[in-house]
């Protein structure tokens, strides 16, 4: 199998585990004591963050199918690097609001009484944490890409030269 | 759309891995073609370069930007269809030459690396500057010269190797003869000739004498000469940019023979032409100074002349379905059955089948195994005919003579490029929901492939609905028949076979026209100078029409000339595929009246007749005798044309004359 696609395949992967970041939140509160509410949110959260992915996904332009043990991936947007940096820009901003809102509802939600809303510091620090799991997935969603275009021009280099045009056919013993 | 694009591209990697994986130093080496393992051989490299057409196809139908633009799309037909017509012309032919080397690998990797490339971008500039590599490498890379020795078709792939040296050797000597071209005032004769012995003009240049070139035939001394230097152990390498200059050349000398007849215009073509090459040799002169290819340059350099072409070769439409309802009368075609039957070894090549020279077959027997042939192909009225040229061609009409019948039938030609004719075939094949493929015989199946590959370009849908005729198939290449749809009656070139009789009532007459003369003059005349002759092969009324016109000519000059009743044999001269199908027409009619018809003799014995659509020049004709058979054209008794745009002359025969 093409190694590019072993790599596309590695990072598509790679981002599926992307919630984990998101998770590490009630993780705390899993050993804390499991209750109902807790589970909602842990659903709530997958379903939004599986829709996050998506949403970046589409927002690359990057359609990817299955087939055959192979996955086809068409790249065509990526190579519009100003388009990159905004879309790199939009999903910064989503999660860290995503994040912190997520924060927040979870921090609603154990808190006992309203002075714990906002002070929560190991809330704070959760949502960093998952912020920049987030932010390292991202970029490996951009770097694989990135790294078969290169891959692609690399082999470009050389073959604009005059000498690239030998060929020698050996002959048959 | 792109997914299918990527699935093809790792197709053609697929199938050069295998390649790869071959042990081919022991495949090449093996001297019987039937064996076995020089077939695998064969079948990897048939399945490599059908994957690379098959990946250029969906690079015109697929690719987001290819798809859409019109240079990109008619660049990457242009030179796709350069080099598979080569391929099919110089290696995969009825009997496959052998090679002596083997093809660079190295090159076939680089091919997948840059077709990867065009893949994914999206920039116009890039694409024009890597198409322009991708199609030259890929030219480069199935380069094959060959020769005949020992009754035997050998030869090697080509070395290249950039050499400014070399390059400026076959510059010089390109000019030199363009510039005699320029002077002379038989533009058109002279630049026809000249293109057509441009590439061994150019490799002419390598050796330390060259050899004089005087007459068609010094050019086979040539290639013979290349091809021995080699198994000398001296291996001459090409500088690639002039090669690919001559093949230019000589692609474009066979497009002028399909201009429409003017003369003064083509004359002026030929002085803007010359112009244009010498423009070609300063631009990869630039090359060699700075060192690296601008193929973006290349590429706006090429399609400038591409589009030219194109927007000149324009022809009118004419429909014969309205002629035919007018002239043709629907009676019946009767065969009868003879009771005799013999058991016989056939050789199914057409021309030798119908000939009746060496092979004695009876027409009855003949028509037998049309018959035979026919019976497992199911048509109705939405059934297009492919008929490939040439004997495809001529089975397509015979099919609709025995089942009496007027299928339309579109023509496909593979040499000197890969086409569909007539040339406004595209509507006709869109009304059709399933067609019928005919050809003699079905090998590696790469002229079926290079059909299906022409159909997906032009209409954008994969060509389905269909069966293939076929005399004969090869049963040691039965996995590459998987996909293919194939009826067929023999497994090899000389099987044998349980013949019957059957006997034509001779009533052919009720299939055409007799006065096909003056309806083709009302059409002709309505249409000046803009047709497609080939038209006239897509009816098979029309067609049966006039090669019966020629029959009888030819059989009223013959009466004339030869008092001696018993020999009867009359030898066919032809140039092209087309004028192949026509004369093959001829053969059949010629043996229902007990003629014996001989194709391509070297002997000057019998009553000698040539065949073609038209006549102009007569270059090719006089070319095509000298450099195949070594035969003067001042030898020949009769020649038959549908139109000649020439001088009159006596002994042209024309079918608008009646």
């Amino acid at each position: 199998m093409d190694k590019n696609i072993v790599f596309s395949e590695f990072y598509y992967y790679l981002t599926l585990v992307f919630p984990i970041g998101l998770y590490i939140n009630f993780v705390t509160n899993l050993l804390n004591g499991f209750n109902k509410i807790d589970l909602i949110v842990l659903i709530l959260a997958s379903v939004v963050s599986i829709f996050i992915f998506k949403l970046t996904l589409n927002s690359l332009m990057i359609s990817i199918e299955i087939k055959k043990n192979s996955i086809y991936i068409d790249f065509s947007m990526v190579f519009n690097t100003n388009r990159l940096k905004i879309i790199l820009y939009e999903n910064s901003i989503i999660f860290i609001f995503f994040g912190l809102f997520i924060s927040f509802i979870n921090s609603f939600i154990n808190s006992t009484d309203c002075k714990s809303l906002f002070c929560d510091g190991m809330d704070i620090v959760y949502c960093f944490i998952g912020l920049i799991v987030f932010l390292s997935i991202n970029s490996y969603m951009f770097y694989y890409p990135m790294q078969f275009i290169n891959s692609i021009l690399d082999d470009d280099k050389n073959n604009k030269e005059l000498n690239s045009l030998n060929i020698d056919t050996n002959n048959i013993d | 759309m792109l997914n299918k694009l990527y699935k093809n591209l790792e197709n053609y990697k697929e199938a050069f891995e295998k390649f790869e994986q071959i042990d081919r130093d022991k495949l090449y080496a093996v001297n019987d073609e039937s064996n076995s393992e020089q077939l695998e051989l064969l079948k990897s490299l048939n399945t490599i370069v059908n994957a690379l057409n098959q990946f250029n196809s969906s690079l015109i139908v697929y690719h987001p930007i290819i798809s859409k633009n019109k240079a990109l799309r008619d660049y990457s037909k242009f030179y796709n269809n350069l080099v598979m017509s080569k391929m099919k012309h110089f290696f995969f032919r009825e009997e496959p030459k052998k090679s002596l080397s083997d093809i660079d690998t190295h090159s076939i990797e680089l091919i997948y690396k840059i077709a990867k490339k065009i893949t994914v971008i999206q920039d116009i500039d890039t694409i024009k500057e890597e198409l322009a590599n991708y199609y030259f490498r890929i030219f480069l890379l199935f380069d094959f010269l060959y020769t005949k020795k020992d009754r035997k078709l050998i030869g090697y792939f080509t070395s290249f190797k950039a050499n400014l040296n070399n390059f400026k050797k076959v510059k010089t000597k390109i000019l030199k003869k363009l510039n005699e071209v320029k002077n002379t005032s038989q533009k058109e004769e002279s630049f026809r000739t000249f293109s057509d012995e441009v590439i061994g003009i150019a490799i002419n240049e390598y050796f330390a004498k060259p050899i004089e070139i005087n007459t068609p035939n010094d050019i086979k001394i040539v290639y013979k000469e290349f091809i021995e230097e080699r198994q000398d152990g001296n291996k001459i390498s090409i500088e690639p940019f002039s090669y690919f200059i001559a093949y230019d050349i000589w692609k474009h000398g066979k497009l002028l023979h399909r201009l429409p007849d003017v003369v003064d215009i083509i004359d002026n073509k030929i002085e803007e032409y010359i112009k244009h090459i010498e423009q070609y040799f300063t631009l990869i002169e630039e090359i060699y100074t700075d060192e690296i290819v601008d193929y973006k340059k290349i590429f706006n350099f090429q399609y400038k002349f591409i589009k030219k072409i194109n927007d000149f070769i324009i022809f009118d439409d004419i429909d014969l379905e309205e002629l035919e309802k007018q002239k043709f009368n629907t009676d019946e075609v009767k065969l009868t059955k003879l009771t005799k039957s013999s058991k016989k070894k056939i050789n199914f090549h057409i021309d030798k089948m119908i000939c009746g020279y060496s092979e004695r077959l009876k027409i009855e027997e003949i028509n037998y195994l049309f018959i035979k042939l026919f019976k497992s192909v199911q048509t109705n009225d939405k059934t297009i005919l492919f008929g490939l040229y040439s004997s495809g061609a001529f089975l397509s009409h015979m099919y609709n003579l025995f089942t009496n019948k007027n299928l339309p039938i579109v023509l496909f030609k593979t040499f000197p490029s890969v086409s569909f004719q007539p040339v406004y075939s595209k509507d006709i094949i869109k009304n059709y929901s399933n067609s019928v493929i005919f050809d003699d015989t079905v090998r590696t199946g790469f002229t079926v492939s290079l059909l299906k590959n022409a159909y997906f370009r032009l209409t954008g849908k994969n060509l389905d609905n269909y069966i293939i005729s076929t005399f004969t198939k090869n049963k040691f290449l039965e996995d590459l028949y998987k996909e293919l749809n194939l009826k067929y009656i023999a497994n090899h070139y000389y099987d044998e076979i349980m013949l019957f009789q059957y006997k034509f009532d001779n009533n052919i007459e009720n299939f055409i026209d007799k006065d096909i003369g003056k309806t083709l003059k009302s059409i002709i005349g309505d249409f000046s100078n803009k047709i497609d002759y080939n038209v006239f092969l897509s009816n098979s009324k029309v067609a049966f029409s006039i090669a019966w016109s020629m029959s009888n000519k030819i059989i009223e000059k013959y009466k004339l000339q030869n008092n001696d009743a018993k020999s009867q044999k009359i030898d066919l001269f032809l140039t092209s595929s087309a004028s192949k199908t026509l004369a093959l027409l001829v053969a059949y009619i010629l043996r229902l009246e007990d003629y014996i018809v001989v194709f391509d003799s070297t002997k000057l014995t019998h009553f000698k007749v040539a065949i073609d659509l038209t006549i102009k020049t007569k270059h090719t004709l006089k070319h095509q005798m000298l450099f195949v058979k070594d035969i003067d054209y001042d030898d020949l008794d009769l020649i038959c044309v549908i139109y000649n745009y020439g001088k009159k002359d006596k002994r042209i025969f024309e079918v608008i004359d009646g």
